[in-house]
Parts: structure tokens; sequence; C-alpha cells
């Protein structure tokens, strides 16, 4: 994907849907986002836009791999069209 | 809790289970008519699974979960792994394995959790009816496949 102007320049942004089981967002196509931007911050904005009220503990994955919300797309190696899927963590088993 | 206002919100939590979600997850929903929802889960290299969650009187009760094969025959045996949330059984009230972890009816009727009350989780994100099937998921991809 380029940036628009053609040739070899480095992306600068992506295309971002977030998937969860209370709906995605954004609601049809995908937000342009930048690819220096925390994925976290995507993610907060789904959250507000789905009514999810509270994410502690949330992970997110991207074709299967969990990415660090706190680093940008770059750094967990997204380009392009980026589907992430966000959802609670497994809660803890415990009798013994 | 009225049956009506259950019923809804049944439908409210669970309308999302379709499209990009199901595709991402390789979930299938077998049935999604309140009280039941029933979803199965596949994975590369890993045996098909499918859990059915009865959901009479949600949110006042958590769900009680059953644990099918893919084709829908009761699990007498659960996956193993380091999650802890499959135990294999028998619950005292249902005679079966169970889902040992906050969401499940089972658990919040266990002799070990019955301090650990259901009103504790029930209005927290990751329990409501897609939450605690997505957490169910992912204590099933961390198992032994």
């Amino acid at each position: 994907m380029t940036d628009g102007h053609g040739g070899d320049k480095p992306e600068t942004h992506v295309e971002v849907v977030v998937v969860t089981t209370s709906g995605r967002y954004p609601t049809d196509g995908t937000d342009r986002v930048p690819t220096h931007q925390p994925v976290k911050v995507e993610l907060a904005k789904a959250a507000r836009a789905l009514g999810i009220v509270d994410t502690t503990g949330w992970v997110a994955r991207v074709d299967g791999r969990e990415v660090d919300v706190e680093k940008n797309y770059l750094e967990n190696g997204l380009t392009g069209a980026v589907k992430i899927d966000y959802g609670p963590r497994e809660g803890g088993g415990g009798v013994e | 809790m009225n049956r009506a206002a259950s019923a809804a919100l049944f439908e409210e939590q669970t309308r999302f289970l379709e499209g990009d979600l199901l595709e991402l997850r390789k979930w299938v929903v077998f049935n999604r008519t309140f009280p039941v929802l029933d979803v199965g889960f596949q994975a590369l290299n890993r045996t098909p699974f499918r859990v059915r969650m009865h959901c009479d009187d949600w949110n006042e009760l958590p769900a009680s979960i059953t644990l099918l094969s893919f084709t829908g025959e009761a699990l007498t045996t659960l996956p193993t792994g380091p999650t802890g949330i499959f135990h294999q059984g028998p619950h005292r009230g249902t005679g079966q394995p169970f889902v040992c972890m906050a969401g499940s009816r089972e658990y919040h009727t266990h002799e070990s959790h019955t301090a650990d009350v259901w009103d504790n989780y029930r209005l927290r994100g990751g329990y409501d009816l897609g939450g605690v099937l997505t957490q169910i998921w992912n204590g099933w991809l961390k198992s032994k496949p």
C-alpha cells in the first residue's frame, strides 16, 4: 500500500477495523490511522463507540497473533489493512 | 428476572455474532435462540469444540454452560492446559465436567466458589454473553490441542 502519491515511500497510514462481540468499529469500512499511533488509541475509540465500559485485561490479536497495544502499528509489524480482534482473556480457573 | 427483559438482553448481547467476528475467530453459531447460545470453535490443528450456554434468567443468573464435541455430544473429558478453566468434574449439580471460571453458573455454584458471587461480575466488561464466550475461547486456544 502507498500513501496515495505513488512511488516507494513508506506507508504513513493503515486501514484499521476493530472487531469485538459487541460490534465492529467503524461500523462500515475502515478507519485510516497513522502508522506511528499506538494501537491502544484506536482500541479506546472502538470501546467508547461500542459502549464497552471496561477493557482491563483484554487482548488484541491480528491474524491470530497478539499485538502490543502500547506500541504503534509499525512496531507491531502491521501495515496495510489491519483487522484487530479484541476481547477479554480467559478468567482464572480455580477449583482445587 | 423478567423473561422478556432477559430475552431482550440476550438479543442485544449476541446480535453481533456474525460477519467479520465469526470469520476471524472461525466460530460457527449453531443456535442463537433465547435462552440458548450454541457456538462452535475451530482452529488449525486443534480438535473443534462447542460451547452451549443456557441463558435462562440472564443476567440475574450467569449462563449454565455445557461443553460439547463439534457434532453435539456432551464431553466427558475436557481439554487440559495451563489456564485451569476446564474442570473434569463431576460438578455436584450437573454430574458433568464444567467451566471453572467466573461467569459460568457451575463455577458460582461450586462449593469452592459460592462466596465469589456473580453479582461481583455481571456488570463488568468481559462478562456479557459475548465476553464470557470469548474468555472460554481464549482458554480453549491455550489448552492442549
